[in-house]
């Protein structure tokens, strides 16, 4: 099990495990960076994805994978922090830094919300405890 | 001298990360054609997400390539040139017209590719980050509707 991280949007309080295996570069990255906030914005072509930007570039790319729904990606473009909330065709590989191990239903619900309701708040940080 | 330029670009962006730029209550006054403000908000929102690419992938060809420093300033000063003129003009988006210039200011400070790539990424954030400012202003849900209602 690597280091957890806390996602709080909206309501709801989520848990996800950093790929320290798959992405140490990545990972030490956004570990040091905590936490993280932002205003959410929807992806407007992938169907269940909303990300936020960072103020930092990752140039790292490690992981690069075709997105699941829990995953966490960064897109180095936009320095973007992309969420994959639930099922959907992404538009290629993202490198993956994280995946969400609990509560992934209540960040979907959430985050679906997004999409009419832009600008929502979330905090990253590390898991206490 | 580049580290003073510099901290007024990260300064800039510090101070719109969570608050929305001045700049966003100037363009939301802009109207196009038929006195409708869509048209100004989307071709900003275009015209910001095409300086952040061209940024990138400048940054990312200065990180991975053996490259002169004057071409690739000479290039670079060329684009922010024209991207400031555009938002600073019919846009109203004068405060990132400004740092935009500050960026020209910086690289014709930096002496080194390293501080040209520190420059073009701060930039690229800044950037950004104004654009993801215009994003939330436009009301994708409905227009998404609107135009499977009018394309049906």
């Amino acid at each position: 099990m690597g280091k957890e991280l806390t996602i709080i949007i909206g309501k709801e309080e989520v848990t996800a495990e950093l790929l320290t295996q798959a992405a140490p570069r990545m990972c030490e990255i956004i570990a040091r960076a905590l936490p993280l906030e932002g205003l959410l914005t929807h992806a407007k072509l992938v169907d269940r994805e909303v990300f936020f930007q960072l103020p930092f570039f990752i140039d790292a790319a490690e992981n690069a994978k075709w997105s699941e729904k829990g995953d966490l990606a960064f897109w180095n473009g936009r320095q973007s922090l992309c969420i994959f909330y639930d099922d959907c065709v992404p538009l290629g590989n993202t490198p993956t830094f994280a995946r969400v191990t609990q509560n992934l239903e209540g960040l979907a619900r959430e985050a679906a919300e997004v999409w009419d309701k832009p600008g929502k708040r979330i905090v990253i940080k590390a898991k206490e405890g | 001298m580049l580290n003073t330029t510099l901290d007024k670009i990260i300064a800039a962006r510090q101070t719109i990360w969570l608050n929305e730029p001045a700049d966003i209550a100037r363009l939301r006054t802009k109207k196009g054609a038929r006195k409708q403000g869509a048209s100004a908000v989307l071709y900003a929102t275009a015209k910001l997400g095409q300086l952040a690419v061209f940024l990138n992938h400048l940054r990312q060809v200065a990180q991975q390539n053996k490259v002169d420093l004057e071409t690739m300033r000479v290039t670079t000063n060329s684009l922010l040139e024209f991207y400031a003129g555009q938002y600073g003009g019919f846009y109203g988006l004068i405060d990132t017209a400004q740092v935009v210039r500050l960026g020209k200011d910086a690289l014709g400070e930096a002496k080194t590719i390293e501080e040209y790539v520190k420059v073009v990424g701060e930039l690229a954030l800044y950037v950004s980050r104004v654009d993801y400012w215009v994003d939330f202003l436009v009301p994708w849900a409905k227009f998404g509707e609107t135009y499977e209602q009018i394309a049906a």
